[in-house]
């Protein structure tokens, strides 16, 4: 009983979005869905909900095609959000949880559940233009919850929230793993899914970069990355010289290096304790799920490399 | 093919906004008021004109000669209860003076000062407001002069009695050429024929509206549930024929709850017209007097069938080219070619009201897109065999019902498709990738 995305493609015109993608989520899982903007996660995601047809390829839930399955099956986070403005969000969440089936009484009791859960009880009978626009994401994402759906798809859920609003809605999709559900979600930050999923998924260009379980992605590119930090000399300018190491970034709180292997990083901190310095932080660490993004696409063809405004997409540096 | 529950729980959203927002009970109200005023409004004008009862038409007879002229103008002015209005003849004023203050007054509306000359012929002054051609002073005129050739019988010698059986006024009807051949001709024409005639006018008319006001309410619904984006979750909770179906009827029911409440009052307004002017006090001359008897189950059932199809079938185009276009902007140039269509059966309605014999009234009753404005007419006045009223209708459910597959699978490709207008081989590519199941 998993979700199969089975090679899919799918073109617009000579345009193709989605090419040859394949991956599969565990159900009762948390798995993320990364790629740059405009790399092809969104039409992948339509696909799956079987709102748009693959041209080729076959998304199955347990062995079945998505588009047999009860409408209830899925719940969907647009990424665009969708909701009347107009209309009180008590009434307009009955009604998009009664549209996918679900029963009045039920959905009801649901709804005051949710709503003290996610501290908006006081926006019950308002309209929705009138909620900020965190509430209305929280809103939202109601609208693809209450009709308590196994798999849910969140199509950037936390562009738009504070961090505080942020963390909560985490903390929401713990919950909901812990419940059972299966939850997709998609976002170009990459940090938020390395916290969260159990496994990824990247996208680039309509391509599969790499998948799997988080730690074997970040473990992909056989490199370690080491952190260190040393007081009084904040950009670590001892690392220079006739080491030729593979500085990836400084920081103001530490400097961060690539190294193929554990004995390199050792040799780094041998060399740091010989010279006597003031080590404040060292740690050996795989590289994060954006720099194995970084890493496996500056690998591909030069027509394949990220323009300015894709990377800009992503954050470089943590 | 459709799922009940949810077509009625996306009716009931459409009916329940659009009811609650104040625009569409403000032009209800306005609706149900132009109806009352027009359907009182004869009453009413009445009212406000009869201060002074008879004012519509007097003579005040001021008889110098002496010449019996008053007596012998009544048989003349008396109207014929159709056209001609009775006028009144009145004496009492003794001077020409005297007369002209009771026209002053109000109290009549002409006077006529009569002299006998030198030469002893009677001379006749009418005084009046009305302008000389005006049918009341042609009408004293010929009363005038048959008088006057009375009085010189009766100066030569001729009997009174001999005299008035050579003036009696003359039996003298007018008719229009087509008359008594099912003509067709609203003031010529029998009660019933009026109503009925008046029926299939309205009807026209109120589907014409229908459809254009609240087939615009459908297409612009459509296009801000896609730019608001919520129809990327609708099409995944629901399918596009079960959003289209439900969106069509719940307009539809909000356009009769707007509509019909006007309808019954305004036909009761012109029912109880006889009744309400007496209520007011008011001496009613001539009322629209259409016989609402003629309201049988067979038309009202025909006028109720024609448009609840004629508004699936616009409803759902309207839908569909409003699925096509990403702003409300676009919303008007998009549905023209709709529109000629409608206009055709819209100004053909006319035609037919006029001769709904003729073929033409018969093709554009059976042609699907305009039937729904011009069949009324020809099944009210013309007669038409039955078995075209069966094409008639076969082939309007049958249209009807290829358009909403039509209007779902354009929804299915346009609601997610923002930006450009697609082009129709676009259109017809994606359509065919997107087959089966749901």
């Amino acid at each position: 009983m998993s979700l199969d995305i089975h090679q899919i493609s799918k073109s617009f015109g000579e345009f193709t979005v989605v090419q040859d993608v394949s991956f599969s989520v565990e159900p009762g899982t948390i798995f993320g869905f990364l790629g740059t903007n405009g790399a092809g996660k969104t039409t992948t995601m339509r696909m799956i909900l079987d709102i748009i047809r693959p041209d080729t390829g076959e998304v199955t839930w347990g062995g079945t095609p998505t588009r047999y399955l009860p409408r209830d099956t899925f719940g969907y986070l647009p990424e665009e959000r969708g909701l009347y403005l107009r209309m009180v969000v008590e009434d307009q969440l009955m009604f998009l949880a009664q549209l996918y089936g679900a029963d009045r009484k039920t959905v009801k009791e649901e709804l005051d559940v949710w709503l003290a859960r996610l501290h908006i009880e006081e926006n019950r009978r308002k309209t929705v233009d009138q909620l900020s626009k965190g509430n209305q994401q929280k809103v939202q994402f109601l609208a693809s919850v209450l009709h308590d759906p196994q798999i849910l798809i969140l199509d950037e859920p936390f562009s738009g929230l504070d961090p505080v609003n942020a963390e909560q809605m985490k903390q929401v999709f713990r919950e909901m793993r812990d419940r059972g559900k299966t939850i997709i979600f998609s976002t170009h930050q990459l940090d938020d899914a390395q916290e969260l999923s159990s496994d990824v998924a990247i996208i680039h260009r309509g391509r599969l970069v790499i998948t799997g379980p988080v730690g074997a992605v970040r473990q992909s590119t056989g490199e370690h990355y080491v952190r260190i930090a040393v007081a009084g000399d904040p950009e670590n300018l001892w690392l220079d010289g006739e080491w030729d190491l593979e500085i990836v970034r400084r920081r103001s709180d530490y400097t961060e290096i690539a190294v193929p292997n554990e004995e390199v990083a050792r040799s780094i901190l041998r060399e740091a304790v010989r010279r006597n310095l003031p080590v404040t932080r060292f740690e050996i660490d795989y590289p994060s799920l954006n720099d194995v993004f970084l890493t496996h696409v500056r690998k591909m063809p030069a027509a394949m490399q990220p323009t300015r405004e894709e990377l800009t997409a992503v954050p470089v540096g943590d | 093919m459709f799922e009940p529950g949810r077509v009625g729980l996306i009716a009931k959203r459409e009916w329940s906004t659009r009811v609650k927002q104040r625009s569409f009970q403000i032009t209800m109200i306005i609706q149900i008021l132009v109806v009352l005023a027009l359907g009182l409004a004869p009453v009413i004008i009445a009212r406000f004109a009869g201060d002074d009862e008879g004012s519509g038409a007097s003579v005040v007879v001021v008889d110098r000669a002496d010449a019996g002229v008053a007596g012998r103008l009544v048989p003349w002015l008396e109207g014929d209860g159709d056209t001609l209005e009775t006028i009144e003849v009145r004496s009492g004023a003794g001077s020409p003076e005297a007369a002209r203050a009771m026209i002053d007054e109000g109290d009549a509306q002409s006077a006529l000062v009569v002299d006998r000359g030198d030469d002893g012929v009677l001379t006749f002054t009418l005084v009046t407001e009305d302008d000389r051609s005006s049918r009341n002073v042609q009408r004293i005129s010929v009363a005038a002069s048959a008088i006057a050739m009375e009085d010189r019988l009766v100066q030569s010698g001729v009997s009174l009695e001999e005299a008035q059986q050579v003036f009696t006024p003359v039996a003298f009807y007018v008719e229009s050429p087509t008359n008594g051949q099912g003509d067709t001709d609203f003031a010529g024409s029998t009660d019933a024929n009026a109503a009925e005639y008046a029926i299939a006018y309205i009807s026209s008319i109120l589907m014409f509206i229908a459809v254009v006001m609240y087939g615009t309410w459908i297409a612009q619904g459509v296009v801000e549930e896609k730019s608001s984006r919520i129809m990327e979750i609708m099409v995944n909770a629901a399918t596009p024929r079960d959003l289209l179906a439900g969106k069509v009827i719940g307009i539809m029911m909000a356009g009769l709850t707007q509509l019909l409440p006007m309808l019954l009052v305004g036909s009761l307004a012109f029912s109880f017209q006889t009744q309400i002017a007496d209520l007011m006090g008011v001496n009613v001359e001539r009322v629209l007097d259409i016989d609402f008897g003629a309201l049988t189950i067979r038309s009202v059932g025909f006028f109720l069938l024609y448009f609840l199809l004629g508004f699936v079938l616009y409803g759902a185009l309207y839908a569909g080219v409003g699925s096509l276009v990403s702003c409300q902007e676009e919303v008007s140039q998009a549905i023209a070619p709709m529109m000629t269509f409608m206009m055709i059966g819209y100004f053909g309605a006319f035609f037919v009201l006029g001769a709904p014999n003729t073929t033409v009234a018969r093709w554009l009753m059976i042609f699907p897109l305009t039937s729904p404005f011009s069949a009324m007419p020809r099944i009210l006045l013309g007669n038409p065999a039955t078995g075209e009223i069966i094409l008639s209708v076969v082939l309007l459910v049958l249209t009807a019902t290829g358009a909403i597959w039509l209007a779902g699978r354009l929804y299915r490709v346009g609601v997610l498709m923002y930006g450009q207008r697609p082009s129709w081989r676009s259109l017809a590519r994606m359509g065919g990738m997107q087959q089966v199941a749901r």
